[in-house]
């Protein structure tokens, strides 16, 4: 879609359309001035031409009474008057002219001689009959008729009645002899009412006005405000200054150019309107159009900088549009693209594999998360692009075609495989190392993790290392390495933790686990041979002991027995003298002397190694013990358990032996309890105080003495075990009453048996010194 | 005629004693006196070994714990020395590996303290009669020796052609001599080995070989 620029919109486009709405509107103007002008000018012509006429009218009027009054005088210009005919000529002229209000005849002396009124018509009567006219108007004209011998207007007068009125004065001369008038009195007004331009009073006001301008009757009593147009005309018969004064005061033509006027200024409104309406939607219009220019643009701009290649084709597959970026990708130009049908030429060669897209496109179902393709390039290079597909709408809401976008996914794919591919040997090399590694977020449980290599799942498949070692449970240290124990394999295992920022940013916690097992065995081997090497040194005495006094005594015996056998056999064949026997009796009697004082040693010797017995701590004494024991309680998996309730509690005792049959005792009790599940293996030392003695006890869980032996128990050289002397117990138990104390064992409440021994508490005072007869006891 | 021969030179029957127990030491010469053998004693062991004489007609009692040398020791040197006396240790509580040891290492026996007299006395000649038959073997074969020494190079290679069954005539071949030579030889052989026959001829040889192998 290509766009053409705003046309540049110049002033002149406005002011065109401006300038010709003025103009018109001036023409108009012009035009109705014109119009008007002329109508008045016309209306003028009019007005000057309808007020001569008028006159004119006026005017033919009052000579038509002058001429009728001047006849009726003329009748009477005789010797002998005839009045009566007098009367019937002035009712037939009162009868002919209705404005006429009286007719008169006036003698010299002023006086109304014969006075003819009309019939009809009431009306006021000027002059009496019999009177003396004594109107100054009226005697200006009697006399003006009187000395011109001709036909006299008056001026106009007031009536009483307020009327104005002239007169027409004609004399009476009979042969020379002026023998009065013949005078009609006639209202003003009356010369305006029944004048002949009776439809002018419809379109003028009709004034009479004097010399002075003052209207004296007019056609019509209302006062005119809207006067047009006036004009004054002389009313010439008179003569006595009288003017008509006609005032236009409606004209049909006004009315008329009126509406035209009208009509003109309404439909310039209409077309300023029609106008500005025009301007507002243009400039609507153009508001819009920049609008959409400006979103075009936008539109242009963004489809110029996707990356995303678009494609618009119609329900038959036809390419209907495709944007920079698709023609960038494919190398192909907009115009090539646009129109083209399938098959299109950026598919590779497996058309039908690129049928099946388009028509799985075509009919709506391709995938939402979209199609894997290959793009060949016009180059022939081919990249694989991923498809997205949705329908295009057009603006009526109907389907025109689908609109695909195509991402170049060559590089993510790479990107992804590689990293797959590190990811496998990462995995691969964490899989093959010789330690178990594990991780873990630090807040989920021991069974929750992110990661395991093979060795872990072999190793930790049962049990896993505890989360939380106790002896470590330190805030400040929580990744100090440790060894564990794995209790179903019996493998030793060195545990080290860390916290380290996992790939997704978070902290997780790795631990790697070696198998120290040999090294632990190693260890253990040592210990264990230094253990029982110090075992062998601290029970060496008492057994070198048995040993040397077996062999001490043996000598001598053996010599003994030696020389008797001799003697004997020799006194038997008799070949033997007292002298020969004696010396060898001597003999037997220093060896019997030997053996004496190898007892006398022995007795020296206990003498010597007599227990340094004294007050002593129970406490220390069962900790020095159960700390040399645990060793082979851990080896056995077995646990030591103490219930001291006063750990202050003193015994007089030497804390070596007691340490001693604490070991032996507590040494019997893991070996008891060799057949249990590791968890039941617990060997249980409690101490209690009964007044004066503490009354010790070490009790096991095994499967306990069986009676038939448990009364030979502490015989000496008696044992049930392949490797033993038959000595632990006896020596024990010597030891034990040794220090004034008993050792018995009695079953335990529910399994195994408790070795039970006493010794003597130590009182407040301090060291108690040795009673001699405790020597005798040994 | 061999037998009579060493009749002249028979050393009386003798037992040994090496033990550090004087007491021990003396009454047990009181005992086995009573037998009638000559009874020697020894405190230390290592004078017992410069001093002893062999071959004879002796017994050892051996103590094996003793301060300096333990009998165990002892026995060995003496096999080093290839002196098969016979040994009888004595030893104070009967230890079985000790036992099972001294077994090994080609004592025929043991003794515990105190001891049973009749077991002493049936224990001691039981090994003296061994005694007597290794010291004659002993004897026999060094008298063989000596008369073996006395042969040329050239009379011993007949010698083994002989005792391998070949007639003179044959010997006479192999060895590129005349079978007058061979008889002269075989007389020589016969005269220097103090034998009439050549079946005696034969049991020296036949004792003998096998030594000679070893040589």
């Amino acid at each position: 879609m290509r766009l053409i620029d705003q046309p540049r919109t110049s002033p002149l486009v406005w002011a065109t359309p401006l300038v010709g709405i003025i103009l018109f509107v001036l023409a108009m103007g012009g035009l109705l001035y014109n119009m008007y002008t002329e109508d008045q000018q016309q209306t003028g012509l009019r007005v000057v031409r309808d007020a001569v006429a008028i006159q004119g009218d006026i005017q033919a009027r009052l000579t038509t009474r002058r001429e009728r009054v001047e006849k009726i005088a003329r009748s009477l210009e005789q010797e002998r008057p005839d009045y009566e005919s007098f009367k019937v000529a002035a009712g037939a002229l009162l009868n002919e002219f209705q404005d006429l209000t009286s007719v008169m005849v006036i003698d010299t002396e002023r006086r109304v001689s014969y006075l003819s009124l009309p019939d009809q018509q009431p009306s006021e009567v000027l002059h009496p009959l019999y009177q003396t006219v004594e109107d100054a108007e009226s005697y200006w004209a009697f006399n003006a008729a009187r000395e011109t011998r001709a036909a006299a207007f008056s001026k106009p007068f007031l009536g009483a009645s307020n009327t104005v009125y002239i007169e027409i004065h004609s004399p009476i001369v009979h042969q020379g002899e002026f023998r009065g008038t013949v005078a009609v009195t006639l209202p003003v007004s009356a010369l305006l009412r029944y004048s002949n331009y009776q439809n002018f009073s419809e379109v003028y006001v009709l004034t009479i006005v004097d010399g002075g301008g003052n209207p004296i009757a007019s056609n019509v009593s209302r006062t005119v405000d809207n006067a047009k147009l006036s004009e004054e005309v002389t009313l010439e018969p008179p003569g006595q200054g009288l003017k008509l004064r006609a005032v236009l005061y409606k004209t049909s033509s006004e009315l008329f150019s009126r509406m035209l006027a009208w009509t003109v200024v309404g439909l310039s409104l209409v077309i300023v309107w029609s106008f500005v309406l025009l301007f507002r939607h243009a400039r609507l219009r153009s508001q819009a159009e920049k609008r959409l220019l400006d979103e075009t643009k936008f539109r242009r701009a963004m489809e110029n900088s996707v990356v995303t290649g678009m494609r618009a084709i119609d329900l038959k597959g036809r390419i209907t549009y495709v944007n920079p970026a698709f023609c960038k990708m494919t190398g192909y130009t907009e115009q090539e693209l646009v129109g083209m049908a399938p098959p299109f030429p950026y598919w590779p060669d497996q058309s039908d594999e690129q049928r099946k897209h388009l028509d799985l496109i075509l009919s709506g179902k391709a995938p939402p998360k979209g199609i894997e393709v290959q793009v060949r390039r016009r180059n022939g290079t081919l990249f694989d692009a991923r498809m997205y597909v949705s329908p295009l709408v057009d603006s009526e809401g109907k389907q025109s075609g689908w609109m695909t976008s195509m991402t170049d996914i060559t590089e993510p794919r790479r990107v992804r495989e590689e990293l797959a591919a590190a990811h496998r040997r990462f995995e691969r090399i964490l899989e093959e190392l010789d330690a178990a590694i594990s991780i873990r977020s630090p807040e989920g449980t021991a069974d929750e993790f992110i990661f395991l290599n093979r060795l872990h799942r072999e190793w930790f498949a049962q049990a896993s290392p505890p989360q939380y070692v106790k002896s470590i449970r330190n805030k400040n240290l929580p990744f100090l390495p440790f060894e564990w124990l794995n209790q179903s394999t019996g493998r030793w295992y060195e545990v080290r933790r860390r916290s380290i920022p996992w790939v997704d940013g978070a902290t997780v916690i790795m631990q790697v686990a070696t198998d120290i097992t040999t090294r632990k065995e190693a260890e253990n081997m040592t210990r264990q041979q230094q253990e029982k090497l110090q075992f062998t040194s601290r029970l060496i005495t008492l057994g070198e002991l048995a040993s040397s006094l077996a062999h001490e005594i043996n000598q001598p015996l053996t010599a003994i027995s030696n020389y008797n056998m001799g003697s004997v056999a020799r006194l038997k064949s008799g070949a033997v003298s007292p002298e020969e026997l004696l010396p060898v009796l001597e003999k037997v009697n220093t060896q019997a002397q030997r053996a004496g004082d190898v007892i006398r040693r022995i007795r020296e010797f206990v003498k010597q190694q007599e227990p340094k017995r004294g007050p002593c701590p129970i406490s220390k004494i069962i900790e020095d013990a159960v700390g040399f024991s645990q060793l082979e309680a851990a080896h056995r998996s077995a646990r030591i358990e103490r219930f001291i309730p006063d750990e202050g509690l003193s015994v007089i005792a030497d804390p070596i032996l007691i340490e001693q049959v604490l070991m032996n005792l507590i040494k019997n009790g893991l070996e008891a309890m060799t057949g249990l599940p590791p968890d039941d293996r617990r060997v249980e030392i409690t101490v209690e105080h009964l007044g004066t003695l503490a009354r010790i006890g070490v009790r096991d869980h095994g499967t306990g003495v069986p009676d038939a032996i448990r009364d030979r128990l502490f015989e000496s050289f008696f044992s049930t075990k392949s490797e033993g002397m038959g000595m632990g117990l006896n020596i024990c138990r010597t030891i034990i009453e040794y220090h004034q104390g008993q050792l018995w064992m009695e079953p335990a409440d529910s399994q195994g048996s408790v070795f039970i021994f006493t010794l003597p508490v130590s009182p407040d005072h301090p060291v108690e010194q040795l009673a001699p007869q405790a020597t005798e006891n040994s | 005629m061999l037998h009579t021969q060493h009749r002249s030179d028979e050393t009386p029957e003798t037992v040994y004693i090496v033990d550090d127990d004087e007491a021990v030491r003396d009454s047990l010469q009181w005992l086995i006196e009573t037998e009638g053998y000559q009874v020697k004693c020894f405190e230390d062991p290592e004078m017992f070994l410069d001093q002893l004489q062999w071959p004879q007609t002796c017994v050892l009692l051996l103590d094996i714990r003793m301060p300096t040398i333990s009998g165990l020791e002892v026995q060995k040197v003496l096999i080093d020395r290839g002196i098969p006396i016979p040994t009888v240790f004595i030893t104070g509580h009967g230890d079985v590996t000790l036992a099972v040891e001294t077994m090994k290492s080609g004592a025929v026996d043991f003794l515990e303290k105190p001891f049973d007299e009749s077991k002493i006395k049936s224990l001691i000649n039981q090994h003296m009669a061994l005694a007597k038959e290794l010291a004659e073997s002993y004897r026999l074969d060094e008298h063989i020796n000596k008369l073996y020494s006395k042969l040329t190079a050239r009379e011993l290679q007949v010698l083994e052609r002989i005792v391998a069954g070949r007639l003179n005539k044959q010997i006479a071949d192999d060895l590129n001599i005349s079978i007058k030579t061979v008889e002269a030889h075989r007389a020589n052989i016969m005269d220097k080995l103090q034998v009439t026959t050549v079946a005696d001829l034969l049991k020296i040889a036949l004792r003998k070989s096998p030594e000679t192998n070893q040589s």
